[in-house]
């Protein structure tokens, strides 16, 4: 019975759950990126990435990506600007390689959190401690 | 028998209908669990198998390479594996795929067989990395029960080993399409249990609203719907149920409310009952149980507590509060009062009829003491005197029943002109009892009327010998019985020739409600001769309309009246009053009471016509002859 119960909410309470636990990772993730800027100006392709939704008053949202601090996407689009992005999806790494400075996404069931090394560098990004075993070099054997 | 016991027998076999369901439900649950279980480790062990013929079957094709580097280098050997996988890749196996642990200790795909969200060679994956870090260091299979990723039930990891060393880890995430499935197997056996939790809950809450209807109709028929009071009904049960010596006994009864009935309606009838009704609850407590006994008697079970006895000072809360209330009617007042007997020691009865019979009697002297009072047997109990019923019946049985006779005299001769008889009982002991010791206990029994039978014959029998007039007692309440007046019709019928020289002295209490019967049965007596005479007249209730109704033609003044008479201007005022009627209707008098020179000089002074009393001459069992020597100065 108590399972039957659990198997009937646990879509709802998953998509709640996932939708919240997403919008909370971005916007930590957003601090981590932007440790010292007061207002983080970010444009988003993203639904759960929007002004009725974000907790943190310092974040933003612009309707173009030339006035953005980090431009948010989760589906390939060309982007007319220089700065640097964040991707919801894996393949979205690949590519936006030379501008992807990480990524977060579901893989599996699981949360993934991938920061780029290389372009973290390009755009001046320091990371703090705590998301250092995120960013990502080369693959090694 | 069955009906008494139906609802135990309902209420365990809805008992053990309810547990029993209970315990299926829980059997079916437990069995549920263990399906679950079982399958979990069906498919556990299937999982195992398969990990390890893939693994085998890498380790075959990898003929001696090193496996990470071999994935990268070559990129047909990553897809034939993936493939592989994928083949395994089923709606149990959600997903099959094989990472490496980097020199970082990050995990990433060396390949992937699931059907979506393939990882690609060398693409990182978050994994619980402690978790997954134990099956390098046991090399050992691990099963990992997932709580915090929402889709995936468990994850069996299975160590690809090279050289006794863990080089890759084979991962197959089970979905919940199986626990799911088992779920959905025993759906219907779930849902036949909630119809029947709902159609026990539905029956229990029937037998539930079942129950309250009977309580409520059973209830009903106990109560007395204009009073809210219990009935006669309940008092049957009542006594069945409970100990009786832990109650005191109280009966009441309104005094004249057949008046108010008659005067202001039934309605206001009604009001006053409700309203006595609801003074009677205030007035008692929890415990006192009180029954509407008949139309406007009430009857009161006062519960003894501590040995402390509370029912006269119930009786004198409920009389006083009585007495203080107004109830209102259309704009009117209408003022009541109450009459109570009391039988303090019900516990001295042999049954509690007999109690409440009792406290009945203390309420028939109450009423007939001028109402509004209160009488408890206390009295009685402490007079040893008192006859028991037991007594007066041997006593008429063995001819101990005899008459005195007091004289009464000519006031203005000073002779003796007649005689009252006044009914006594010898004791076997010879003692002599006057009537106030044993008439109550037997009134309105057969006993009664044998008696009054036993002093008219012996009456007719002294006049017939002496030839005298004589004044016999009796009640308007024994005109009204049908027993004693048919008594009392008999011995005049059988004693014609006399009749003439009996005279009847009624008490005048109050005037009966049925007059008209009365003056019927007065009149029927008369016409034999007998005259009627109105005893205690003064004191009590004086009513002058009794005149009206009846031949009265002798008029007793109350010895209350007449024993102060030389003392109290008062009682001589109303003397003369009494005189000026009596004179004004043609009716003589009798001054009773007459006890001292001082009272008979007052009294001669008056006019008079007779005078009786222990000055003048005490009852005696015989009669002297009236000659002119029985005058007072003899």
């Amino acid at each position: 019975m108590k399972r039957l119960l659990l198997l009937l909410l646990t879509p709802l309470i998953s998509f709640a759950y996932i939708h919240n636990a997403e919008r909370e990772i971005c916007t930590q993730l957003l601090s981590a990126i932007f440790q010292n800027k007061k207002v983080i100006k970010v444009y988003s392709t993203c639904p759960e990435i929007s002004q009725n939704n974000t907790t943190d008053s310092k974040i933003i949202l612009v309707d173009t990506p030339k006035k953005a601090d980090l431009i948010i996407t989760n589906k390939y689009i060309d982007i007319q600007s220089n700065k640097p992005i964040f991707v919801r999806k894996y393949y979205l790494l690949k590519k936006y390689k030379k501008r992807a400075i990480g990524g977060f996404y579901w893989q599996k069931g699981r949360p993934n959190i991938i920061f780029e090394g290389k372009n973290l560098k390009k755009f001046n990004i320091i990371l703090p401690d705590n998301f250092q075993r995120f960013i990502e070099y080369a693959p090694e054997e | 028998m069955i009906s008494q016991y139906s609802t135990k027998i309902y209420t365990l076999l809805l008992i053990v209908i309810v547990t029993v369901f209970v315990y299926m439900y829980f059997l079916v649950a437990d069995i549920q669990q263990n399906l679950s279980k079982n399958m979990d480790n069906i498919i556990l062990n299937t999982a195992k198998e398969l990990a390890q013929n893939i693994t085998t079957n890498l380790k075959a094709d990898l003929h001696g390479r090193a496996i990470v580097s071999t994935f990268y280098k070559d990129e047909a050997f990553q897809k034939d594996i993936s493939r592989d996988l994928s083949l395994l890749a089923t709606s149990s196996f959600r997903y099959v795929y094989i990472l490496y642990k980097d020199k970082r200790g990050t995990y990433r795909y060396l390949a992937d067989g699931s059907h979506d969200e393939k990882g690609t060679l060398g693409q990182p994956l978050n994994v619980d990395k402690s978790r997954w870090d134990k099956v390098y260091q046991t090399k050992k299979g691990y099963v990992l029960h997932q709580q915090q990723l929402q889709s995936l039930w468990t994850t069996y990891l299975h160590p690809i080993l090279c050289n006794n060393k863990v080089v890759a880890i084979l991962a197959i995430d089970f979905s919940f399409e199986v626990p799911q499935h088992i779920t959905k197997a025993l759906t219907p056996l779930n849902r036949s249990f909630l119809f029947i939790f709902g159609a026990i809950s539905i029956l229990i809450l029937l037998l539930a609203i079942e129950f309250y209807t009977n309580y409520k109709t059973r209830l009903r028929s106990f109560t007395d719907s204009l009073t809210g009071l219990y009935n006669r009904h309940y008092l049957r049960i009542f006594l069945e149920k409970n100990r009786i010596d832990t109650y005191q006994i109280l009966i009441l009864d309104i005094d004249y409310f057949k008046k108010v009935n008659d005067t202001y309606g039934h309605k206001a009838g009604d009001l006053i009952l409700t309203g006595i009704a609801t003074i009677l609850k205030t007035s008692t407590r929890q415990e006192d149980i009180i029954f509407r006994y008949g139309g406007e008697e009430f009857l009161l079970f006062i519960k003894v507590q501590d040995n402390i006895s509370l029912a006269q000072v119930v009786a004198q809360r409920i009389k006083n509060n009585v007495e203080q209330k107004e109830f209102l009617y259309e704009n009117q007042n209408i003022k009541v009062t109450v009459s109570i007997g009391i039988n303090e020691y019900p516990k001295k009865f042999k049954t509690i009829t007999d109690a409440i019979k009792y406290a009945d009697k203390m309420l028939y002297i109450a009423k007939r003491e001028g109402r509004n009072c209160i009488r408890t047997e206390q009295k009685i109990y402490k007079d040893n005197q008192k006859l028991s019923t037991e007594n007066i019946k041997e006593a008429l049985e063995q001819n101990r029943v005899i008459c005195y006779y007091q004289a009464i005299f000519n006031a203005q001769t000073r002779e003796i002109e007649k005689y009252e008889a006044l009914v006594r009982i010898i004791k076997e002991d010879g003692t002599v009892i006057s009537p106030c010791f044993f008439l109550e206990q037997i009134f309105g029994t057969t006993l009664y009327t044998e008696l009054t039978h036993i002093v008219i014959t012996t009456v007719f029998k002294q006049i017939e010998k002496k030839g005298i007039k004589i004044n016999i007692n009796l009640n308007f309440s024994d005109i009204l019985d049908n027993k004693v007046y048919e008594t009392i019709i008999t011995t005049l019928e059988n004693n014609k020739k006399y009749a003439s020289l009996l005279t009847i002295e009624l008490l005048e209490y109050e005037l009966p409600e049925n007059i008209n019967r009365v003056k019927e049965k007065i009149e029927h007596i008369c016409s034999y001769g007998t005259t009627i005479a109105l005893d205690d007249f003064g004191s009590g209730y004086a009513n002058y309309e009794i005149f009206k109704y009846l031949p009265i033609t002798i008029l007793k003044i109350d010895g209350s009246l007449i024993k102060d008479i030389a003392d109290s201007e008062i009682s001589l005022k109303i003397v003369k009053s009494i005189i000026v009627l009596a004179k004004e209707l043609n009716i003589e008098m009798v001054a009773e009471f007459v006890h001292s020179k001082e009272v008979l000089d007052v009294v001669t002074t008056l006019d008079i016509e007779y005078i009786q009393g222990f000055y003048l001459a005490e009852p005696t069992q015989s009669i002297k002859p009236i000659t002119k020597r029985n005058n007072i100065e003899n």
